[in-house]
């Protein structure tokens, strides 16, 4: 029973409503990364196609800007964010390096099923300096994931693609059924994303990454169905 | 792309499990899964190169000794004399004609032609389109095959210029529009370029006369096509991705080997039209650039085998096979020599950042969801797709649900869901809050806003102090006052109960305000949050049946029973058991009895409960209640 002012009354129960998972999540890993030494950024959800694809290398033959992945708006001249990397393109293009930077917020896609939502949150990170390793990478990768699922988990890094970064990376944690989960994308950064922001890549190199809280809230608390999260059912909401 | 594994297993000197592939594929950047004897490979957009039997042993090369499989017709082919005219020279640079007469074509396939139908359960049409479905599996270059009797005339490639109607090869009509990239023989279109063929020009097994085309179409000219004409073809998910504009003599010679092996072939034309010679892009050698990127010491050995064996040439520069269209730079050539070496096998080096950023400072965000929490409000989030029609909206051109194709422009249509929701779920005291962005166009801009929107409604609080009292406007304004500076309570609006679904008798109130232009007060004490390394807390699915409500008054004869009377509450045990609160508490002073009234809520996981099932619950708990002595249950 929770404290009360006169013991001879009924106890008030402690009636705390509560903070959304997914911010939850979101917030614990801005924090976990701003005490490393990253910087938290933010911009606009409506962006242009030059900022959410042109400058991050994304051609206009990536299946990514075809009508049926990205929402248009405001007669097609601008989009709804389909990540949180142009929040970066645009610290980095009036910043001198070396910086690091994390941006987190919502961002668009067009797909809704059970496992994936027009609206998700993302936190992507960026590290550019001289001499930036995908080892360094690494090591970092691994501090968050074994910070988010403990010194136990077991992890993988496997090749992939994404025109921002080169090489590029999908990271898998091992599920207790056995199954290989994919909880982040990472890779060193592509020199032609530092040209486009003016930043020299014969002298400066960096790497990046990009979480979906979704999934890792998924993860961490067992929700099966996405969309649980956006009902907004307080009896759901104030499990957290 | 599904592979079946004796069809990869043949490239290869040695016995190899399919898990090995697997594995292998996996440190490649091939995702996969097996079933059965399949390989289901889902590969990157970047590696058209790899999506053939060809492609991928190409790959697993590196770690496995191949064979050399490939017979190739390799006598002197005279030049093929045809009317072609190439228009879209940009979009298809590289482009080969092979023309082939045959007769006596033999009744059955060879075993390594009848496997690829058998193994894959594929259903045959005809010799010409069998090859050609066979090489594409195998080597991944798409080629076409024309009846060559319908187009003898010649063939047009072009840009259409109007809209025109073309009935493919699996019968469909299907409405060209202008700007598409087409052949056309005598004006009627043949082929809907690097997607897929006409049935006025297709082949038959009576043909005996095939012009057999093999392309490279630049992937923008194909990218997007497919989907619009909701055609998706195999051939233009290779286009897409890119395909070797350097193949096409080697593809069909190989074509024409298959038909040697099937058929009796009377006469063989071929002839290429190239806007220019193919050139093979090369990258300057720079092993330490390399050892920098990945962060450890490869050595030239290793840097040049693993190139060679992935069909590079390395010397002083390394020169990018015709094939690896996704190679450009030296930062590409790192991640060739790491998916070798394997992701999992480079050395972490210790990441510290040595320009620290200051101590983060707390946000107006962090007071206000503080107070909030603190005071029993729920925070939700909404997506912005609205109904609004308002010209200040702006429209989503694309939108999911045709309903809402607007962005909003108020938190509150989004809120008033989330109340309705809660409502029509028995939910009694309901009060939510979001921090999110509005959307609005003016003449000459875009504008976001970051708003905190608030909404109440019901009974205040499920304790005996508040339960009785409905949330209402100076209640409301209370609490607003308490964490603000300025008296912002001109913004509590109340909403007309007709917005809403549910029935519901009380008043809603509704408070929205751009956070920029709000002051707090920032003593409030912040929230201890989360932190990414708590332990996992267990989450309950949620019940979507009824839930049951229950009220007992208690009678006590000294003011201490409340005490054992709480203690008993509080370690019943019934899994239907949701909630328990006081709503009502009485002290008597005269004769210092004391009424308290709980309610107790119940509700099943698997089934909407009945009523004896839960009075059989509540005579448990009065029976109980009542051997505790001094307490009374009036009524029972």
């Amino acid at each position: 029973m929770p404290p009360k002012d006169n013991i001879f009354e009924p106890s008030i129960l402690s009636e705390l409503g509560s903070l959304h998972p997914i911010n939850q999540i979101k917030d614990s890993i801005s924090v976990f990364l701003s005490g490393l030494g990253f910087e938290i950024i933010d911009g606009p959800e409506i962006e242009t196609e030059e900022y959410n694809f042109d400058l991050l290398n994304i051609k206009k033959t990536h299946p990514a800007r075809q009508m049926h992945d990205t929402f248009y708006v405001n007669s097609k001249n601008h989009l709804l964010r389909t990540h949180t990397s142009p929040v970066q393109i645009r610290a980095m293009k009036t910043r001198k390096p070396p910086f690091s930077f994390i941006s987190a917020g919502k961002v668009y896609r067009k797909d809704d099923d059970s496992t994936h939502l027009p609206m998700f949150h993302q936190i992507e990170g960026i590290h550019i300096c001289k001499n930036v390793s995908f080892g360094e990478l690494k090591d970092l990768i691994l501090n968050i994931v074994t910070e988010i699922f403990g010194d136990d988990i077991s992890i993988r890094f496997r090749p992939s693609y994404f025109p921002f970064t080169e090489p590029s990376a999908e990271v898998d944690i091992l599920s207790d059924s056995g199954d290989w989960l994919e909880i982040l994308g990472c890779g060193i950064v592509n020199p032609v994303v530092l040209e486009n922001c003016d930043i020299d890549s014969n002298i400066f190199s960096g790497f990046a990454f990009g979480l979906g809280v979704e999934r890792i809230a998924m993860l961490k608390y067992g929700v099966s169905d996405i969309r649980d999260f956006y009902k907004s059912n307080l009896d759901f909401l104030i499990q957290f | 792309m599904k592979i079946f594994y004796p069809h990869l297993q043949e490239y290869f000197k040695d016995k190899i499990t399919i898990d090995d592939f697997s594995e292998c594929l996996i440190q490649l950047g091939h995702e996969n899964e097996i079933s059965n004897n399949f390989i289901d490979i889902e590969f990157t957009p970047n590696r058209g190169d790899a999506l053939s039997l060809s492609g991928l042993s190409r790959d697993l090369g590196v770690f496995f000794d191949r064979k050399k499989l490939t017979k190739t017709f390799d006598s002197p082919i005279n030049n093929f004399n045809f009317n072609f005219k190439n228009n879209a020279k940009h979009e298809c640079p590289y482009i080969s004609f092979l023309y082939l007469e045959i007769d006596n074509i033999k009744p059955f396939y060879k075993d390594y032609l009848e496997s690829y139908f058998l193994d894959l359960n594929i259903n045959k049409k005809n010799l010409f389109t069998d090859v050609s479905n066979f090489l594409l599996y195998r080597e991944g270059q798409p080629t076409h095959c024309y009846d060559y009797n319908s187009v003898s005339s010649g063939i047009t490639l072009e840009k259409s210029n109007k809209k025109e109607i073309f009935k493919t090869v699996i019968n469909q009509d299907i409405e060209i529009e202008g700007g598409d990239l087409v052949f056309k023989s005598d004006g009627e279109i043949v082929n809907l370029s690097g997607i897929m063929g006409g049935v006025s020009s297709s082949c038959s097994k009576e043909t005996k006369k095939v012009l057999i085309e093999c392309a490279y179409f630049v992937p923008e000219a194909i990218l997007g096509k497919a989907t619009k004409y909701n055609l998706n073809s195999d051939a233009s998910y290779r286009f897409e991705r890119g395909v070797d504009p350097n193949c096409h003599e080697k593809i069909l010679r190989q074509f024409i080997q298959i038909i040697d092996d099937h058929a009796e072939i009377k006469d063989i034309g071929m002839n290429s039209y190239n806007l220019q010679e193919f050139k093979n892009l090369e990258i300057n050698k720079n092993i330490n650039k390399i050892e920098g990127i990945l962060g450890m010491s490869i050595g030239e050995d290793l840097f040049d085998s693993t190139l060679n064996k992935l069909g590079f040439s390395v010397n002083k520069t390394i020169k990018v096979p015709s094939y690896r269209n996704d190679i450009v730079s030296n930062n590409d050539i790192a991640e060739e020599l790491a998916r070798v070496i394997g992701y999992d096998n480079i050395p972490q080096k210790k990441f510290i950042l040595s320009h620290q950023e200051k101590e983060k400072e707390i946000s107006k965000e962090e007071v206000l969801e503080s107070f909030f929490v603190r005071n029993g409000f729920s925070e939700v989030i909404n997506q912005p797709f609205s109904f609004s029609t308002s010209e200040s909206c702006i429209q989503v051109s694309n939108p999911l649900d045709s309903n809402k194709k607007s962005l909003r422009t108020s938190l509150l249509e989004s809120l008033l869901i989330n109340l309705d929701y809660n409502l029509r779920r028995q939910k009694e005291s309901i009060k939510l809050f979001e921090f999110s962005n509005i959307y609005e166009k003016t003449s000459s801009e875009i504008v976001e806003k970051r708003m905190l929107g608030i909404i109440v409604a019901g009974r205040e609080g499920k304790n005996f102090k508040e339960f009785n009292k409905k949330i209402d406007k100076p209640y409301f304004k209370n609490i607003l006052n308490e964490i603000f500076h300025d008296d912002v309570s001109d913004k509590i609006l109340e909403i007309d109960r007709d917005r809403i679904e549910a029935k519901f008798k009380d008043k809603i109130f509704f408070f929205e305000y751009e956070l920029n232009n709000l002051r707090v007060n920032t003593n409030e004490k912040i929230l201890d949050k989360m932190k990414l390394g708590d332990p996992i807390r267990t989450y309950k699915k949620i019940s979507e049946f009824p839930l049951m409500n229950r009220d007992i008054s208690f009678l006590l004869k000294e003011e201490s029973k409340i005490v054992e009377l709480e203690e008993f509450i509080e370690n019943l045990d019934f899994e239907e058991l949701k909630e328990v609160f006081s709503f009502d508490f009485y002290k008597d002073n005269k004769s210092s009895n004391i009424k308290v009234a709980f309610r107790f809520v119940f509700q099943s996981e698997k089934k909407t409960l009945e009523d004896h099932e839960i009075d059989k619950k509540i005579k448990y708990i009065v029976k109980s209640t009542l051997e505790i002595g001094g307490i009374e249950v009036p009524g029972y």
